[in-house]
């Protein structure tokens, strides 16, 4: 090429190398400190981090989180012992919210679910398994993360993470792409393939609660319209006094929960995938 | 310009018509899906994306192939690319 | 003009049809809707004239505070507590879809996506 043309492209690519660099020059240079990586981190979704965690801004120092970000603690042992009491939660939970009840199971919605020990710790091994654990299911629901695939994955931020740490869906937004779906590790969510309401006994509604529509994805909410009315979430209520199931704030260190925590040794589903689940399970 | 299209002996007008049920078999089958719900495909939670969503993307590279081949031909008149337009 | 015969009286038929809302209802502009008042209450959220025109923006709007922000704080009307809501709380004095949101919605011919989820009251005949 000629000498001109060759020229040019020489003072292009520097002068782009130069544009981009120079602000992260000059502040370094500046100020000393690290001001755009703070800023990005601000700029992440709103709720990235449980409880207002500033992780640039104090870079290197542990900070202590605020605000809630709410747990359970899932005692197979007490689920084991009373046989009826999962499908008694699963009830209740898919009664309050509408859940619709498909005979087909490629159209099934579930909000939580029983399943097999296998299923529910893929990375512990099954090798061997005592009795108890081989004939019993284990409860399991949406783990509302810390850090959810979900909420990466979706193209609205129609699932995001609220202030208390609950994953929250907002059907109004939901286009039903269904790459929540593809990203749930656990396989929490629901896609509803078709009107719910041809699943649900329309004389049987809980009216204080909507149902959905065709086409959006849905998934546990940690009872969120429940605890917005100071009561406990539907399948903690279904347990009764047996604490099969403690649910609270996992960021107050004088919770029950906590306590619990404390005392019992509890492992989650599928730690290593770094998603920090919110729920725990004393197996 | 359309009149290219509409002149044609009777074996173009048979492959044309058997083109066209397909079409309109698609048309159908698109209607009802759209009235009754994604769930008429069959796909579940575990294949939730199916063919519409795993083809569309390899499809798309294949148009995109197509049109490379394509081009050189019509575009820029590089008639050795004649041979496999 | 190049197949001026077809092209001329074409574009007449085209405007004419596309016109069709225009021409047809000339004069006659339909029964104004009446919505049925609720019994119950006397005072709603915002004075009538307010939530007519602006019923849609605070629906939205607490949609936005309930669900997003979490704000499902209760507010007081006429001594009762009533929680940010259509379905409870809106749907609890005007108990009938029909005879109140239809009535507007259909002469206007807006059909908003609520009742696609939310459960509209049960209708006593």
């Amino acid at each position: 090429m000629d000498k001109k043309r060759r020229e040019f492209l020489k003072i292009a690519g520097i002068s782009t190398l130069a544009g981009l660099g120079a602000p992260a020059v000059v502040d370094r240079l500046v100020t000393g400190s690290f001001p755009l990586a703070a800023r990005a981190a601000q700029e992440v979704p709103h709720g990235m981090n449980a409880g207002g965690q500033e992780a640039a801004a104090d870079h290197g120092k542990e900070t202590v989180p605020t605000g809630k970000r709410y747990g359970m603690v899932i005692d197979v042992r007490k689920f084991i012992a009373n046989p009826g009491m999962a499908d008694e939660c699963t009830k209740a939970c898919h009664a309050v919210h509408n859940v619709p009840a498909f005979a087909d199971p490629k159209n099934e919605i579930k909000w939580i679910w029983l399943t097999g020990y296998e299923n529910a710790f893929p990375d512990h091994s099954s090798y061997y398994k005592d009795e108890e654990i081989e004939q019993n299911k284990v409860l399991v629901l949406c783990n509302h993360c810390d850090s959810p695939p979900c909420v990466r994955a979706c193209p609205t931020k129609a699932t995001f993470k609220n202030k208390d740490g609950i994953v929250a869906m907002d059907y109004h937004r939901c286009i039903g792409c269904r790459f929540c779906m593809a990203a749930c590790p656990y396989g929490a969510r629901s896609f509803n393939w078709q009107d719910p309401r041809n699943g649900l006994d329309l004389n049987k509604l809980n009216r204080e609660f909507p149902s959905r529509m065709r086409g959006v994805v849905e998934k546990c909410n940690f009872c969120a319209d429940r605890l917005g009315r100071g009561l406990q979430p539907a399948c903690v209520e279904a347990t009764g006094a047996s604490k099969a199931m403690v649910f609270g704030d996992l960021n107050d260190s004088n919770s029950e929960i906590r306590q619990v925590l404390k005392e019992k040794f509890t492992i989650q589903r599928k730690p290593a995938l770094g998603t920090n689940p919110s729920v725990f399970y004393i197996v | 310009m359309f009149e290219k299209a509409l002149k044609g002996n009777n074996y173009y007008w048979i492959w044309l018509a058997f083109l066209g049920t397909f079409m309109a078999i698609g048309a159908l089958c698109y209607i009802r899906q759209f009235n009754y719900g994604l769930g008429m495909t069959g796909m579940s939670r575990s294949v939730s994306w199916g063919v519409y969503i795993s083809q569309f993307t390899f499809l798309v590279g294949v148009a995109a192939g197509g049109v490379m081949l394509v081009l050189p031909y019509y575009i820029h008149n590089y008639k050795v690319f004649g041979k496999i337009t | 003009m190049y197949d001026k015969g077809f092209i001329i009286p074409g574009l007449f038929i085209f405007v004419l049809i596309v016109t069709f809302p225009i021409w047809y209802n000339r004069g006659v502009a339909g029964e104004v809707p009446k919505p049925e008042k609720p019994t119950v209450a006397k005072q709603c959220v915002q004075p009538a004239k307010e939530m007519r025109s602006n019923h849609m923006q605070m629906l939205n709007q607490w949609r936005d505070e309930v669900l997003r922000t979490g704000d499902r704080a209760y507010f007081e009307l006429d001594g009762k507590m009533y929680q940010k809501s259509l379905q409870n709380a809106c749907m609890m004095c005007h108990t009938s879809k029909k005879k109140f949101c239809d009535t507007c919605h259909v002469y206007t011919s807006v059909t908003p996506y609520c009742w696609d989820c939310h459960l509209a009251p049960v209708e006593s005949e």
